[in-house]
């Protein structure tokens, strides 16, 4: 189209010269005049033209509030009279502002915004995004349509970087835990003392025979001329194993409930806050694999720092299908466990076989607990299991805590 | 040792080589790999498996090497004390003695090293680093030359405290063992039905001869073009997109000893691109530390080294016209 | 809120029919202006004039409009809107054929004989802006058509001007430029105005959100644009004719004086009473101070007086140094206006507002320096384009010597044969990759070349040595070395080939 307009203007301007008709020279300048301006938007709408897109924080809770920021500036003299940016987000985020529209992608909804931007001018728009499901989410990438007034001329570019955001699932209180005078998952009272801890020597006593040659405590021993052994504080490791089970149906039935699913994940996120916040060192194993990748979703008791984040992380990206029984992983893992490791089985399809694996555990001595999530409640406790269930009638969403109620 | 020339290394190498596989069957590159530290002065991580010989592997080279060997074994209530040593009350004498801890040796074996606690870990890193203790106020240097061997389970994360980032590049190599082939294991059961077989092995070598050797290391040719590889290749894992933090110059330095303590095994007085090429796994990985989201998608650090070497130039003949496309 | 876009929606459609409107008017008036040049009418006017012509077509558009809006039966629509534009454009050329008759004069009649040949013309050419005007009204405007129908507007305004030149010959009249002029300039105008209003419209399609902020600054940048177009375009084409400038600054004159007037009555007549009002007031409070309060009947103002001496007032009869010190202030004050609006655009600011929960924030990132630096830029580049360009002749790359050496007698480098193997390999379709080390392209070449482990070997080995340990090559064995390369060249060409 723009190779037609400067093609009639030269003509017509040969015309002119050739016919010394000004009323041509004027029609070819104008053609000249608007092929031109046109022209000069379209080789330099995109130049200098930056956009930014960045989110107030990369992680966060279910129900808090996150702001993405979108941003384009035209540093240059040339006004764009129009720009158009679309944004792919996910179809699972919420914006509290502002309208999307669906997009070709599935699973993906595009927030478009038409501005016009004036020379040196930056225009920052800011949506307020609740956090209303949990997940990986990514943002973008970005299309940027630029052109003149007349429609002559359009550029685009596309930006493929993609920002990220983590929200981690809901975390609510644990309540009416059934016997308040002993803990839900195991008995501190009744373990074992295993470590002195090495580092903590809270005072000296004489030595007895047998004690280690490596804890007496010589600067004293030299000051009191006799032997001195170190009194170290006794330190108790509480593990925990964390299964999750994905699976929402009884086999053979096929499916997903989704109400039952995220009601597990809320639970499972809920005794893992629980339990670290009470000194265990907890794990986590589910059975399917993270989302981009292959690796099993699987995550050893540790005190590691950012471990609950970890286990957030992992309860964040679960979905609904499963990728082995829970029982297969329940007995694979349990033997790798600590011997006085607790486990805890979250699940919402309690099988035999998961039972059954679940009472040998617990014959062998461990302490096994079984969370059940919806359906019916257990009568009784299967072969002295402890068997909790977390009533699934509330929508998830709008559970205040979990009412883990003893069978 | 007298004549000695960059090639010294390598006959050296083949000697001491030869006398560990008596003992160690089937892992040629990891006794390499192993030497090259030796050669080096360089502190290796062995990463791997229970039952694969981590133990029998360190304690076969320091005999080799006739040097002093000594094993710790890193439990949750190994003290720093139990490793550097500790001043022990002489009632006889009414004064203090100091009793020197395993660090004292010129060959550390560190089993199961992330199990130790923090404190502990530290108290043997900080040994690496400055090979010298201090207690009481007193530095005692540690014993010439002063490697230490230290091994790790890498799936048992019970019970462990992972080396932090920063410790775990005072690491010059991270080795993986893996499982013998099954005419390896053929042979360790030929070879193993009686036992003292590693008592029987005789050094080839002494602690003297090796600080010789690993002067002469210096002494072996890294050619311009192939330190500005070297550069490139570590400038290149800091650029990477998926690399939060990327090699530091400890490793660049790590990766330019290594290259010249391999070449010299190999028998050559300078370093080639292909040397340069096949350490920097060994040397780069485990420093490298990858994006969240990188992590989270899988990937791995050895991934982010591939492509670092698929994409850096190795110095060849520039042809006109190649670089054009042509 | 929907009510109010819907409103603004409305205006904006209206305001494209009426540029749409114009468009037509423009590119269609100047054939009767030609019409009645040649003198086919008895009259020298032309049988209908602008004003009426524009009158007709926009009322029979927004007729259309109307009628459509409201959902109106199709013959319903039809009966209505003929019938009101037919009226009006009878009443119209009754008007303009008066002849100094008054409307409901009959005698008129007596005249009408004489006009019959321009009141046909007149009324033929009103049909037919009645059928634009509602083709118009009833169309969805959309970028494509009307892009067509502006590029067939100019082909037939250039069609159109030589026609004109072509009949100059024949008979005499008003040259081409002066007659012609200011109607391509006013289609181009309106067209132009007409395509930014339907671009616009196009883009909001789909949009959800409010956008008349964007509505209103893409109205006036694109006023800005096609003034700044036509105006440059006048001027650069009027340096050829003062007769061009002269027709296009009459109307401006004329429209600038009823400003003036308006001006007057508005603001002059208004401010004169108040001026009075105060001064008597004024007068009275000293006088009252003085002790001296007896107000005198003749100390009123007289509104009277001033009343009329502003309705006598007219341009001409304004003195002309009152003229200039208006028409000074009035630019003064319009230059001010845009100097502030541009200072307002350059100078660094910051503003946030809340527009349906999402925050924007609107900044200015002018600085001088910026500017500074980007007019340097573009002089350079200007000046870079102007400057004459050294030829770049990118001739063929040179292939190595080894690559073009004949046999064993000439004694190369182990480098050169080394180069002439990266080139003789990359033209076998076994390039080195970036990465690959010599050890590494030879067990890639190995691959290739059944049966040539030795030789590749020791080339390879030959040329490592050499290049990263500086280790010469000794004579004697180069030349086998050379033996070697031609043995490797044969078959790398052979698998080329």
């Amino acid at each position: 189209m723009g190779g037609g307009w400067l093609f009639l203007a030269s003509l017509l301007l040969l015309a002119a010269i050739l016919l010394h008709q000004g009323t041509l020279l004027l029609v070819s300048l104008l053609l000249f005049l608007i092929s031109g301006i046109s022209h000069l938007w379209a080789r330099y709408a995109m130049n200098r033209l930056e956009y930014s897109r960045k989110l107030s924080t990369n992680r966060a809770f279910w129900g808090e509030e996150v702001n993405l920021e979108i941003g384009i500036a035209n540093r240059k003299l040339l006004p764009l009279p129009w720009v158009r940016i679309d944004d792919e987000l996910d179809e699972g985020i919420t914006l509290l502002a502002g309208k999307t529209t669906p997009s070709h992608k599935p699973g993906r909804v595009v927030l478009r915004k038409l501005l016009p931007l004036g020379w040196y001018h930056r225009i920052t728009h800011v949506y307020p995004i609740r956090c209303l499901r949990r997940g990986y989410f990514a943002f973008g990438p970005t299309r940027i349509k630029a052109g003149d007034y007349f429609g002559l001329y359009e550029r685009e570019k596309e930006i493929q970087d993609l920002s990220y955001l983590m929200v981690y699932p809901r975390i609510v209180p644990l309540e009416e835990l059934g016997i308040p005078s002993r803990d839900p998952f195991g008995d501190i009272r009744l373990r074992s003392h295993l470590f002195q801890d090495p580092v903590r020597a809270v005072g000296t006593r004489d030595y007895a025979y047998g004690d280690p040659l490596k804890h007496i405590h010589w600067k004293t021993t030299a000051r009191v001329r006799r032997l001195q052994t170190k009194v170290f504080e006794h330190t108790t490791t509480m593990d925990m194993g964390l299964f999750l089970d994905v699976r929402t149906l009884a086999p053979p039935l096929w499916g997903e409930v989704p109400q039952l699913l995220e009601t597990a994940v809320v639970a499972a996120a809920s005794i893992a806050s629980y339990a670290t916040s009470h000194g265990y060192r907890v794990g986590l194993f589910v059975n399917q694999s993270y989302r981009y990748s292959n690796r099993t979703m699987r995550l050893a008791p540790s005190s590691h720092p950012d471990q609950f984040m970890h286990i957030l992380e992992a309860l964040a990206q679960v979905n609904s299908p499963e990728y082995f029984s829970i029982d297969k992983l329940v007995q694979r893992e349990g033997y790798n466990l600590p011997w006085v490791s607790t486990m805890v089985v979250v699940t919402a399809a309690p099988t035999a076989a998961l039972i059954s694996a679940l009472i040998s555990f617990r014959r062998a001595g461990r302490p096994v607990s079984l969370v059940r999530v919806g359906g019916e409640k257990f009568t009784s406790s299967p072969a002295g299991l402890t068997v909790y269930h977390v009533p699934a009638e509330i929508p998830w969403e709008k559970v205040e805590s979990v009412r883990v109620v003893p069978a | 040792m007298d004549n000695v020339t960059p090639e010294t290394l390598g006959i050296a190498a083949s000697q001491i080589r030869e006398n560990v596989e008596k003992v160690i069957v089937g892992k040629g590159s990891v006794v390499e790999l192993v030497l090259v530290a030796a050669f080096c002065e360089g502190h290796v991580l062995l990463e791997d498996v229970p039952g694969i010989g981590k133990t029998m592997l360190a304690r076969t080279v320091a005999r080799s090497l006739g040097c002093t060997f000594r094993r710790i074994l890193c439990t949750r209530d190994l003290l720093p004390s139990d490793i550097t040593g500790t001043y022990i009350y002489n009632q006889k004498s009414g004064d203090f003695e100091f009793r020197p801890g395993p660090v004292f040796t010129q060959v550390l074996l560190a089993d199961e090293i992330n199990r130790a606690t923090p404190r502990s870990q530290s108290a043997l890193l900080e040994a690496m680093e400055e090979r010298q203790v201090t207690i009481e106020g007193d530095t005692r240097p540690l014993p010439r030359p002063f490697i230490v061997l230290a091994t790790q389970n890498p799936i048992e994360l019970e019970g462990t405290f992972p080396l932090p980032e920063a410790q775990v590049d005072r690491f010059l190599l991270r080795i993986r063992i893996g499982y013998p082939t099954v005419d390896d294991d053929r042979t360790i059961l030929q070879r193993f039905k009686g036992t003292g077989l590693e008592a029987e092995l005789q050094p080839v070598t002494s602690a003297r001869q090796l600080l010789d050797l690993q002067k002469i290391r210096q002494d072996v040719a890294v050619d311009a073009d192939v330190e500005k590889y070297i550069i490139e290749i570590i400038h290149a894992t800091r650029a990477h997109p998926h690399v939060e933090l990327g090699a530091s110059p400890r490793a660049m330095l790590g990766l330019y000893r290594a290259s010249q303590a391999l070449a010299g095994i190999r028998g050559r007085g300078y370093v080639i691109p292909d040397e340069v090429k096949y350490l920097a796994p060994f040397v780069l990985e485990h420093r490298l530390i990858l994006k969240t989201q990188s992590h989270l998608r899988g990937r791995a650090a050895g991934d982010v080294i591939k492509e670092v070497l698929e994409s850096v130039k190795v110095p060849v003949e520039d042809v006109a016209g190649l670089e054009r496309g042509a | 809120m929907q009510l109010r876009k819907l409103s603004a929606l409305l205006r904006l459609d209206n305001l494209l029919a009426f540029f749409v409107v114009l468009m037509e008017l423009f590119r269609s008036y100047p054939w009767l202006v030609w019409f009645s040049v040649l003198t086919l009418l008895s009259r020298q006017e032309v049988p209908l004039s602008l004003p009426s012509a524009l009158v007709i077509a926009l009322v029979s558009c927004y007729l259309t409009k109307g009628t459509l809006t409201r959902r109106w039966s199709l013959g319903k629509a039809r009966l209505a809107t003929l019938a009101v534009v037919i009226i009006l454009l009878l009443l119209l050329v009754r008007l303009e054929h008066g002849a100094g008759y008054s409307l409901w004069d009959v005698n008129w009649f007596s005249t009408a004989v004489s006009q019959a040949m321009s009141m046909i013309v007149a009324f033929v050419f009103g049909c037919f802006l009645v059928w634009r005007g509602i083709v118009v009204g009833r169309e969805n405007v959309t970028t494509g058509n009307l892009f067509r129908s502006f590029l067939k507007g100019v082909v037939g305004l250039i069609l159109l001007i030589f026609a004109w030149v072509i009949s100059s010959h024949i008979v005499t009249g008003q040259r081409a430029l002066t007659a012609l002029g200011p109607y391509v300039l006013g289609y181009f105008a309106a067209g132009l105005l007409a395509l930014g209003i339907c671009r616009f419209q196009s883009l909001r399609a789909g949009m959800t959100e409010d956008t008349s902020l964007l509505s209103r600054r893409w109205l006036l940048l694109l006023l800005a644009i096609v003034l700044i177009i036509v105006v440059v375009a006048t001027v650069l084409a009027g340096s050829l004719s003062t007769e061009l400038m002269a027709v296009i600054i009459k109307p401006l004159n004329t429209l600038l004086n009823w400003l003036f007037i308006a001006l007057l009555y508005i603001v002059g007549y208004p401010a004169g009473v108040v001026a009075t009002v105060l001064y008597y007031i004024l007068r009275f409070f000293i006088q009252f101070l003085r002790n001296d309060i007896k107000p005198q009947q003749s100390d009123m103002p007289d509104f009277s007086d001033l009343q009329k001496q502003l309705k006598n007032v007219s341009p001409a009869n304004l003195p002309e140094n009152v003229i200039v010190a208006l028409k000074w202030t009035v630019g003064i004050l319009v230059a001010a206006a845009l100097i502030y609006l541009l200072a307002r655009a350059l100078f660094r600011y910051r503003r946030s507002r809340e527009d349906s929960g999402v925050r924007e924030i609107s900044e200015s990132l002018w600085s001088w320096e910026s500017f500074k630096s980007d007019l340097m830029t573009f002089l350079k580049y200007l000046l870079a384009r102007f400057r004459k360009k050294p030829r770049i002749i990118l001739s063929p790359p040179v292939p190595p010597l080894a690559a073009v050496l004949e046999g064993d007698e000439q004694p190369l480098d182990i480098r050169e044969l080394y180069r002439g193997l990266l080139w003789e390999g990359n033209k076998a379709g076994l390039p080195k990759r970036t990465g690959d080390t010599p050890y590494e392209y030879k067990s890639t070449l190995e691959g290739a070349l059944a049966g040539e482990y030795g030789s590749l070997s020791i080339l390879t080995d030959a040329y490592v040595q050499n290049r990263y340990g500086h280790i010469p090559v000794k004579n004697e064995y180069l030349k086998s070395l050379v033996q070697l390369w031609l043995r490797i060249r044969a078959l790398l060409r052979s698998r080329n080939t």
